[in-house]
C-alpha cells in the first residue's frame, strides 16, 4: 500500500514537471493502474489537495515525494556515471526498485559521491537534500568496524569477519545475527553493546571483525553533536578524541 | 517405559529450582556454583503424578543454543542423544526471551515435543511477549507452577500436542525440514554429524549421503556452514514469531552502576572496597569475633570439660590419647577444629561471594580485568577461576573447563594449585594475621599477587598457544533476595562439611599414628635442614604442613593452635609457605582429573619447588629487613 502511496507521488511529481497535472496525466505517468479512489484517499490523509482539474501536493506530500524522486534519480546517476549502465531501462527498473527502500543514511552518501549532482543525466532536476546544502564534501562510510563508533551510537550488524568460526558461531548463539540493530554502551576498557535485552562486551580484536552499517537518527546526530561541542577547549586530550570522533558533520 | 521429562533452557531462567519443586531433590554443589553438572536425574514426586508411570524428571546444564561448542553444549547434546525424551519443557524468564524461543525451535527442527514454562519470578516482568509469540508458533506453554498446581502443571505436559511444529520455521527454509526426512526418529544425531558436533565415527550411516544432506543445509543460507544456517534461522524464526520490528529502537535500559563498575577509574576502587569490606566481614567479624567466641565460650568453657569427663570412663590410655590428646586427637583437632573455626568462617565467606555471585558483579569485574590479565596469558573469563580459587581450589580446578584453550586451562591450573588461598585457608589465615598488626595482612596479600603475577608472566611465556577471543555476557545486575541467598549458603557449607569433616578426622588420626610410632619426629628431624635453617621455622612446622597437604585449612587451624610457638616473622612465612604449597589431596585428585597424570605431575613438581625456594627468600629477607620484629 506505502509503495503504492509513493508510486503515485512519484507520477504527481513528474506530472507537474510537465506542467500539468489533471488525473488523466497522472494515470498516464503511473507505473500501475491508478484507481481515482485511491488520489481521494490521499487527499483525505492530506498528501494532496485538489485545484479545480489539477492536483498538488500538500507540504507532507511534497516532501514525501522529494524523497522519493531523490532516490530515483540519484540511483540512475549512480548507474550510469559509476556503473557505466548504459540501458536506460535497465536504469529505471533499478531504480523504481530502489526508490522504495534505499536507507536515507545510504542517499546522503551517494549524493556525496556523486558530487551532489543537480541534474540526472537525462537532465532531470534531482530535488537537493541536507547534505547538499550543507555541502559536505567526505562521505562518511557507510559500513564500519564497530570499534569506530561512538559510545551512544546505534547501527545495524552488516557482515561478521569470520576469523575463526568458533567466534562466529559464539556471537550467533546469542542472537547477534546480521540485521539486527545494536547500541554500544560502553567503548573502555571493553566495547559494550546491547541489542534486543542483551548487553555483551567484546575484545578489541573481536570488535574489528564486527561490522555494521550506522544507524543515523535525530537523537543520534544531536547525541555526536553534544558530544563534540563538550569535547572544545580541551587541549591535547580533547582533540585526541576529536580525532577519534570524525567521521560526522 | 517411564515418561521422561527434560527442563532446558538459558542459565537463570529458573530450571533448576523447577527441578527442585518437582523431585524434591536438593540441588548438588555443581549445580549451585554454575559450574557444567551433568544434569540433575530424579523420579518426579508421587504425590504430583496424575498418572500410573515413572515419571523422570532431568535437569540439563543451561546453554544459548542447542549448537553451543561449550561444556554445557556438549552435556545437552548428549543427554539428548542417550535420553529417550518424552518432552522438553524450555524455560523462559521475560528478559531473555528471543533467545529461549530460538532454542525452542531448534528443538522444534529436530521434531522434539516442547513446551514452554515461564518463570514469573525470574528476570523481566513482560509476559505479554512470550504470551503473543507462544500464541503465534501454536507453542504450548504454561506458568511456573505453585506447590498445589503440580499436578495438573504435569497433566498438561503430558496431555500437550505431541508436535507443535509451527508452519513457520519450515515453509522459509524447507531444506532445514529434511533432517527430520532424512532418517526420522534420528534428528538429533543427524543434525549434530552435519554440524560437526560429534566424532565422524559416531556417525554411523552411509558418508555420501550426510555429504549431500549437508551441503544442502549448507546451501540454505548465506553462510555456507550448516551450523551457523540453523542458528541464524532459529532467531529469525523468534524475530517473526515475536513479531518485533528489526528497526525498533533499542531502550537503553542500562544501568550506570553497570557501566561504572567496568570503567578503571570508578571499577578498581570499587573492586578494592569489595576486598577490603571482605576482609572486614569474614576476616574481623568471622575469623576474629565469631570464631573466637566459639572457642572461648562455647568450646573450651563446656564442651572440652564435657568430652573430657566422658572420655575419662574408657579404660584403655591410647585411646583416651587418640580421642583427646590436645595435639592429635580426634575430638580437639578433627571435629572442633572443623566445626568450630573452619565452618563459621566458610559460612561467612561463602555468603559474601554467593552475594557477589547473585548480583551479576563478576562479569564485570572480568570486563574491568580483562586487559591486566592477558600479560599472565589469561583474559576476563580468567578471572572466574581465580576468583572460585578463593572460595575452594577443588571447585575452581572444575570451572577452569570453561575456559576454551588448553593454554589457559594450564595457566589456571597451575595458578590455582601455586598461589590462591582458598577461603578455608584464607579464614584461617585472617584468625592467625588479625593478631598482628594489620599491615601483616597487606603484606601476605601482595605477596601473593606478586608471586602469581610473576608465575603466570613466565607461564605464559612457557607454554605456547594463543589467546581466544574474550565475549562475555553482561547480566543486568540486582540484589540477590537474602532468603535463598542464605539457603544456598547453607547448603554449600553443608556439602563442605560433609566432604571434609571424615577428612579431618582421618587426618587427624594418620597424625596421632604417626606420632606414636616415630615417624613424625623422623621427618622433622630428616626436614630439619630445609624448615629450621632453610626456612627458619620452628620444627612444629612440620606437622602443620603434613597437615595442610591432606587439607589446607586442617593445617592452618593446626598453625592456629600452636601459634604461641612461632614468631610473626615465622607466622607470615608459615601462611605464605601453606598458601604456595599444594593445596589438598582433594585438589591434586581434581586436577590430574581434569589436566591429566603428565601435566599435573608437572605442575605439582614445579609448585613444589616454588614453594620451598620461597620460603628460603622470605626468611633471607626477613633477616635483612627488621620487620615485624
Amino acid at each position: 500500500m506505502l509503495e503504492n502511496i509513493e508510486e503515485v507521488l512519484e507520477a504527481i511529481w513528474i506530472a507537474k514537471e510537465s506542467g500539468s497535472s489533471t488525473i488523466e496525466d497522472i494515470m498516464e505517468k503511473c507505473s500501475y493502474k491508478l484507481q481515482p479512489e485511491t488520489l481521494d484517499e490521499m487527499i483525505e490523509d492530506t498528501l494532496i489537495v485538489k485545484h479545480g482539474d489539477n492536483y498538488d501536493f500538500t507540504h507532507r506530500g511534497k516532501n514525501m515525494a522529494e524523497i522519493i524522486i531523490r532516490r530515483h534519480r540519484l540511483t540512475d546517476v549512480l548507474l550510469q556515471l559509476v556503473l557505466g549502465m548504459t540501458d536506460s531501462g535497465k536504469r529505471e527498473a533499478v531504480a523504481c526498485e530502489a526508490e522504495h527502500i534505499l536507507p536515507h543514511e545510504m542517499v546522503d552518501s551517494i549524493c556525496t559521491l556523486l558530487g551532489h549532482p543537480l541534474y540526472t543525466g537525462d537532465s532531470l532536476p534531482i530535488p537537493r537534500g541536507r547534505c547538499c546544502i550543507a555541502n559536505r564534501t567526505e562521505a562518511s562510510q557507510v559500513i564500519v568496524s564497530l570499534g569506530e563508533l561512538c559510545e551512544g551510537d546505534e547501527a545495524k550488524i552488516v557482515y561478521i569477519k569470520p576469523k575463526n568460526h568458533s567466534v562466529l558461531k559464539k556471537l550467533f548463539s546469542f542472537g547477534l545475527i546480521p540485521g539486527i540493530k545494536i547500541r554500544v554502551i560502553q567503548k573502555s576498557p571493553a566495547v559494550t553493546i546491547q541489542f534486543d535485552k542483551t548487553e555483551l562486551a567484546l575484545d578489541e580484536q573481536m570488535v574489528e571483525n564486527i561490522h555494521v552499517s550506522r544507524v543515523v537518527n535525530q537523537e543520534n546526530i544531536e547525541n555526536i553533536k553534544r558530544k563534540k561541542e563538550n569535547q572544545k577547549g580541551k587541549g591535547l586530550f580533547g582533540a585526541w578524541r576529536r580525532r577519534r570522533h570524525k567521521g560526522y558533520d | 517405559m517411564s515418561y521422561n521429562i527434560l527442563i532446558a533452557g538459558t542459565s537463570g531462567t529458573g530450571k533448576t529450582e523447577l527441578f527442585r519443586l518437582l523431585t524434591g531433590k536438593k540441588p548438588d554443589e555443581e549445580q549451585l556454583s554454575g559450574a557444567v553438572h551433568d544434569g540433575g536425574h530424579a523420579t518426579l514426586l508421587n504425590e504430583f503424578n496424575p498418572v500410573e508411570n515413572l515419571i523422570e524428571i532431568i535437569d540439563t546444564p543451561g546453554v544459548n543454543s542447542l549448537l553451543d561448542e561449550n561444556p554445557d553444549g556438549y552435556k545437552l547434546r548428549d543427554i539428548l542423544l542417550n535420553t529417550d525424551v518424552s518432552h522438553i519443557i524450555v524455560m523462559a524468564d521475560g528478559r531473555y526471551f528471543r533467545r529461549t524461543l530460538a532454542l525452542l525451535i531448534q528443538f522444534l527442527i529436530l521434531q522434539k515435543p516442547v513446551s514452554l514454562v515461564f518463570n514469573e519470578y525470574g528476570n523481566g516482568d513482560d509476559f505479554t511477549e512470550i504470551e503473543n509469540g507462544c500464541l503465534e508458533g501454536g507453542i504450548p506453554y504454561q506458568k511456573f507452577p505453585e506447590i498445589d498446581s503440580v499436578k495438573t502443571f504435569i497433566n498438561n505436559i503430558i496431555g500437550s500436542d505431541n508436535h507443535a511444529i509451527s508452519d513457520i520455521i519450515f515453509e522459509n527454509n524447507k531444506e532445514i525440514g529434511w533432517i527430520h526426512e532424512f532418517s526420522p526418529e534420528n534428528e538429533c544425531r543427524t543434525l549434530f554429524c552435519i554440524t560437526d558436533l560429534l566424532p565422524p565415527e559416531k556417525c554411523s550411516v552411509i558418508p555420501s549421503e550426510y555429504a549431500e544432506l549437508r551441503t544442502k543445509i549448507e546451501d540454505s543460507g548465506y553462510f555456507q556452514r550448516a551450523d551457523l544456517n540453523i542458528v541464524d534461522h532459529s532467531f529469525t524464526c523468534s524475530d517473526t514469531l515475536r513479531k518485533t520490528d528489526k528497526d525498533e529502537t533499542i531502550v537503553p535500559d542500562v544501568s550506570k552502576l553497570g557501566l561504572w563498575l567496568q570503567r578503571p577509574l570508578t571499577g578498581i576502587p570499587v573492586a578494592i572496597g569489595i576486598f577490603f569490606l571482605m576482609y572486614l566481614f569474614v576476616g574481623h567479624f568471622g575469623a576474629g569475633i565469631v570464631v573466637d567466641f566459639i572457642d572461648k565460650k562455647v568450646f573450651s568453657a563446656y564442651l572440652i570439660p564435657f568430652f573430657n569427663s566422658i572420655v575419662s570412663y574408657i579404660p584403655w590410655n591410647i585411646v583416651q590419647r587418640l580421642l583427646m590428646d590436645p595435639d592429635f586427637g580426634l575430638v580437639p583437632t578433627g571435629i572442633f577444629l572443623a566445626v568450630g573455626i573452619v565452618m563459621p568462617v566458610l559460612f561467612l565467606f561463602y555468603l559474601f561471594i554467593g552475594f557477589l555471585e547473585e548480583s551479576g558483579y563478576f562479569p564485570r569485574l572480568s570486563v574491568l580485568f580483562d586487559r591486566l590479565m592477558r600479560p599472565i596469558g589469561l583474559n576476563g573469563k580468567g578471572i572466574f577461576p581465580i576468583i572460585m580459587g578463593f572460595s575452594c581450589i577443588t571447585m575452581a580446578l572444575a570451572t577452569t573447563r570453561m575456559l576454551e584453550s588448553k593454554k589457559e586451562r594450564i595457566i589456571a591450573s597451575f595458578l590455582l594449585m601455586l598461589a590462591i588461598p582458598c577461603a578455608p585457608l584464607m579464614g584461617a589465615m585472617f584468625l592467625i594475621l588479625g593478631n598482628l598488626h594489620f599491615t601483616a595482612f597487606i603484606f601476605v596479600i601482595s605477596v601473593i599477587f606478586l608471586q602469581m603475577t610473576f608465575a603466570g608472566y613466565i607461564a605464559n611465556k612457557v607454554i605456547k598457544g594463543k589467546l581466544p577471543e574474550f565475549i562475555i555476557e553482561l547480566r543486568p545486575l540486582k540484589l540477590p533476595g537474602f532468603m535463598l541467598l542464605l539457603k544456598r549458603t547453607t547448603l554449600r557449607t553443608w556439602y563442605f562439611m560433609k566432604e571434609a569433616l571424615p577428612v579431618f578426622i582421618i587426618a587427624s588420626a594418620v597424625l596421632f599414628l604417626l606420632a606414636e610410632i616415630g615417624v613424625l619426629l623422623w621427618l622433622q628431624n630428616a626436614s630439619q635442614g630445609v624448615v629450621t635453617d632453610f626456612w627458619g621455622l620452628p620444627p612444629e612446622t612440620v606437622q602443620v604442613l603434613l597437615k595442610t597437604i591432606i587439607r589446607r585449612e586442617n593445617g592452618i587451624a593446626e598453625l592456629a593452635r600452636i601459634k604461641q610457638l612461632f614468631t610473626p616473622v615465622q607466622l607470615i612465612t608459615t601462611v605464605l609457605i601453606m598458601s604456595f604449597l599444594v593445596p589438598c589431596v582433594n585438589s591434586i585428585i581434581m586436577l590430574i582429573k581434569e589436566r591429566g597424570i603428565k601435566t599435573s605431575m608437572i605442575i605439582i613438581t614445579v609448585v613444589l619447588t616454588y614453594s620451598t625456594l620461597l620460603g628460603g627468600i622470605l626468611n633471607w629477607f626477613f633477616r635483612l629487613v627488621p620487620l615485624y620484629r
